[in-house]
């Protein structure tokens, strides 16, 4: 049996993540559901971000007293992927705000979370 | 059919990402780029931990268009959640009373987290944390003030004011880079000091905290919008 190397096992997570949500997001009618698929999906995305910039053995990009300066490049993971995820939690934590606002509205105005009601106010 | 077309798009999807996770091999040294930044950040900011010197210096100008998407989201939720007719009252029955070991746990926690955050935000020049994680951990602070205390009464205008003031402030550092460094957040218009001490890295401290207290302050205006 092959051994997968930890990243791939870690980008296979995250993209059955992806799956999941948008499985949810495009099978279910009810809001908060859908809410929970992209919650997935916006972390499916995360782990896969991480998992590119795995290196093997590599550590956390912090120099400290176990970590010198001088072999940091050789020991350390990608420090992009780690930055642009912590931008993508951030943003993923704005959006979901934004939806869940979007279902009170729903609810006020139409007294249900399913979105099929939205369909009756097109155009 | 509309499962089906779901299904089938599901499908597409998993066979495009199933060729990805076949062709990726785990790479055993970093790119060029990470080398550089890890070396760069050291170097020329004296930041220990690359990512902050990342986030807060090689892509600060990224780290402020996210603070305003923030800002954007907290605006856009005081218009998304007004009153609409009758469904707009919000909710009509008397809140619950938390119970003593939330209150209680609220009193002992609450400084506690608060202090914690404050940390958090503050080192993250030298290890795992910075201002958005900080701020996340103040406005979890808030959260807990405001289950324990339902009636609790958040001051909103305060807090937007705080958080345009060190918005302000934020900026008004990024131009000082632009006059005395490199460019625009550049954070080497202060003294570099030694890799490794509380007061060094220029004026990444000095952002972190301020945009510490921001995601913190609109983190918790976001929260207060969706209780009331």
């Amino acid at each position: 049996m092959t051994v997968f190397p930890v990243s791939t096992v870690l980008m296979a997570t995250g993209f059955g993540l992806i799956l999941i949500g948008l499985a949810g997001v495009l099978l279910h009618r009810n809001v908060l559901r859908m809410i929970i698929g992209f919650g997935l999906m916006d972390s499916g995305v995360a782990i896969v971000l991480v998992a590119t910039g795995y290196v093997t053995g590599g550590t956390a990009p912090i120099i400290d007293a176990d970590l010198s300066a001088g072999d940091a490049t050789a020991r350390v993971v990608d420090p992009v992927p780690s930055a642009l995820t912590v931008t993508a939690i951030v943003i993923g934590l704005a959006v979901t705000a934004v939806m869940l606002a979007y279902a009170i509205r729903l609810y006020r105005t139409h007294g249900t979370l399913d979105i099929r009601a939205l369909r009756d106010s097109r155009g | 059919m509309r499962a089906l077309a779901a299904c089938a798009i599901l499908a597409g999807l998993a066979g495009v990402f199933g060729l990805v996770v076949a062709s990726h091999a785990e790479p055993a040294a970093l790119r060029p780029l990470a080398a550089a930044y890890v070396r760069a950040s050291v170097e020329e900011l004296t930041t220990p931990n690359v990512i902050t010197g990342i986030l807060m210096a090689y892509r600060s100008f990224d780290t402020l268009g996210e603070v305003a998407v923030l800002y954007m989201v907290a605006a856009s939720l005081g218009l998304l959640l007004q009153p609409i007719g009758d469904h707009g009252g919000g909710p009509t029955e008397p809140r619950l009373h938390p119970g003593e070991i939330v209150e209680s746990g609220k009193q002992v926690l609450f400084p506690m987290i608060l202090t914690f955050g404050a940390y958090v935000i503050a080192n993250g020049h030298l290890s795992a944390g910075g201002g958005f994680q900080g701020g996340a951990i103040l406005a979890s602070g808030v959260m807990l003030l405001m289950i324990a205390n339902p009636d609790a009464a958040i001051n909103v205008a305060a807090l937007g004011l705080l958080e345009s003031a060190v918005g302000v402030l934020f900026v008004a550092i990024g131009i000082l880079g632009m006059i005395h460094a490199g460019g625009f957040l550049d954070p080497r218009i202060l003294p570099a000091g030694t890799l490794g001490d509380f007061v060094s890295a220029g004026a990444i401290p000095l952002t972190s905290a301020l945009l510490g207290i921001k995601v913190g302050a609109e983190l918790s205006v976001i929260l207060q919008k969706f209780r009331s």
